[in-house]
């Protein structure tokens, strides 16, 4: 038979037990250790993957957009690079420097580094890395594959890196600007009627200054989306050049 | 001893160990019960933070048509902040309220080389915001008061571009709007819905692949851009097979 003292120190022993043992078990379940951190990786890892297919597909759409800005620019600098735009400012004036003659390879190549160099302020702004340009003709498209070996995201202890390649496809002919190109440069002009006869392309703007013939061409406008269905980008690329004007004297 | 002696000595032992059984089981599955219920809502949190990718790129990027052309709200917006013209606004703000719900909170602004998304003050509660919507025509769209929010820069033109601010949570995937890419799909949703009457909430709108939107409203169809009032209901319609015969282009019903 138990005593009375036996009665008060068995319920006391149990509670502590009963405490003792139940602090142990919620913090054997709640172990913030090793596998609540793996937990914890993966879930960045997931949410960094759709982080970063979220900022991807966002360059994506931007880099549409600097490829007409791009070319909007191109038309306005008449297909001179920035470079050459500070030395050139005629379309003739390849007879005095040799560093404004344009071709065809010389126009991919301008509005190429046209291209890069628009994205590629972009992309750091987005802290991201840099981007190569290329780009291909394709009947009265041009393909401009964009590539980043080295495209870095970052979350927490989490990091990856993706080699990020994507082309954009847009309607545009630069056949068209050589094609006015050569007929532009083919023999100097008196006036904007002599010029207009000879080069002989429709809706082709001229006005005359002093020492230059002053020329504007409208071209066709772009879209969002890959169909004449989609909306039009606010945009539009103005071929603008110049050439020298013959000087008959009185 | 006989067996009769034994259970008679242990007894109280038994009663004792039983009791103290029974309260460790209760107590045990009590503390369990708790931490797991803690654990799985961290879990769905995290998960419903994964959702608010799949709400950005059905809200930016679901094509539809409105004044006869394709368009998303990824171009859209950024054309509004170019041109600032008050029917693109009233555009943005109807799709918007077409394909979210009306308590997801969403705030748009129109930034530019000088503001970055990161100006924009995030708080709800200061008066920063008031000013902010002052000077810089930031499009409240949906705003209740929410902290937990994601911030992206949708990209733009040079000088404008646009920042989208959505709550990681509190929305529902499965309430997006249904959108149909083939003809027979189409068929088959417009005559689900106007079989069970569906014509309240997201379920009673459809994206033909005309990229259409049609409402569901008073047993009859209507373009939701053009033919709802301000609050989504249909002010003229057409039938159910009307709108099939016409294969849920706008164009041709």
């Amino acid at each position: 038979m138990l005593n009375k003292k036996g009665f008060v120190f068995e319920p006391i022993l149990v509670i502590f037990a009963v405490l003792i043992l139940s602090t142990g078990l919620y913090n054997f379940i709640t172990n913030k250790g090793i596998e609540k951190n793996l937990g914890d990786s993966s879930f960045n890892i997931v949410e960094l993957e759709k982080e970063s297919k979220l900022q991807l597909g966002l360059m994506e759409q931007a880099a549409l957009y600097h490829v007409y800005n791009s070319i909007v620019k191109f038309a306005e600098n008449s297909g001179f690079s920035e470079y050459q735009i500070k030395e050139c400012k005629l379309w003739d004036d390849f007879k005095l420097n040799e560093k404004c003659s344009l071709n065809k390879e010389k126009l991919r190549e301008n509005l190429k580094i046209y291209v890069q160099n628009s994205f590629n302020e972009y992309s750091k702004l987005q802290g991201l890395g840099l981007y190569t340009v290329d780009v291909k003709e394709e009947n009265n498209k041009l393909i401009f594959t964009f590539n980043s070996p080295n495209v870095n995201f970052k979350k927490e202890n989490v990091e990856f890196s993706i080699n990020h390649n994507f082309k954009k496809e847009v309607v545009y002919d630069l056949n068209f600007l050589e094609d006015l190109y050569k007929k532009a440069i083919l023999r100097p002009f008196a006036d904007c009627n002599h010029a207009k006869e000879e080069i002989k392309i429709e809706n082709l703007e001229c006005g005359e200054e002093t020492l230059a013939l002053s020329f504007t061409y409208v071209q066709n406008k772009f879209h969002f989306g890959e169909n004449e269905n989609s909306l039009e980008y606010p945009a539009i690329p103005i071929i603008k050049f110049k050439l020298s004007k013959i000087i008959i004297a009185s | 001893m006989n067996k009769k002696a034994i259970w008679a000595a242990d007894l109280p032992v038994l009663i004792y160990a039983t009791i103290t059984l029974a309260v460790f089981a209760v107590i045990f599955s009590g503390v369990y019960v708790f931490v797991i219920q803690t654990e799985s809502g961290e879990t769905s949190g995290q998960i419903q933070q994964f959702k608010t990718y799949e709400l950005l790129d059905y809200y930016l990027n679901t094509q539809v048509k409105v004044n006869n052309k394709e368009t998303r709200l990824m171009e859209l917006i950024p054309l509004y902040c170019l041109e600032r013209k008050p029917d693109q606004l009233e555009l943005i703000k109807k799709v918007s309220s077409i394909l979210l719900l009306p308590e997801t909170s969403r705030v748009l602004g129109c930034i530019n080389n000088e503001i970055a998304c990161k100006d924009i003050p995030n708080s709800f509660s200061s008066g920063k915001r008031h000013i902010y919507t002052e000077k810089n025509n930031i499009l409240i769209l949906s705003e209740y008061p929410k902290t937990n929010l994601k911030i992206i820069e949708i990209p733009g033109f040079k000088d404008s571009k646009a920042c989208l601010e959505v709550e990681k949570d509190n929305y529902d995937i499965t309430l997006f709007v249904d959108s149909s890419f083939s003809e027979k799909d189409f068929e088959s949703k417009i005559k689900e819905k106007s079989a069970f009457q569906i014509n309240q909430g997201k379920a009673s709108f459809v994206i033909s692949p005309s990229k259409d939107i049609w409402r569901y409203n008073n047993k009859l169809w209507c373009n939701a851009i053009t033919e709802t009032d301000s609050s989504l209901n249909c002010k003229k319609g057409i039938t159910s097979q009307e709108l099939i015969n016409c294969k849920g282009d706008f164009e041709l019903c």
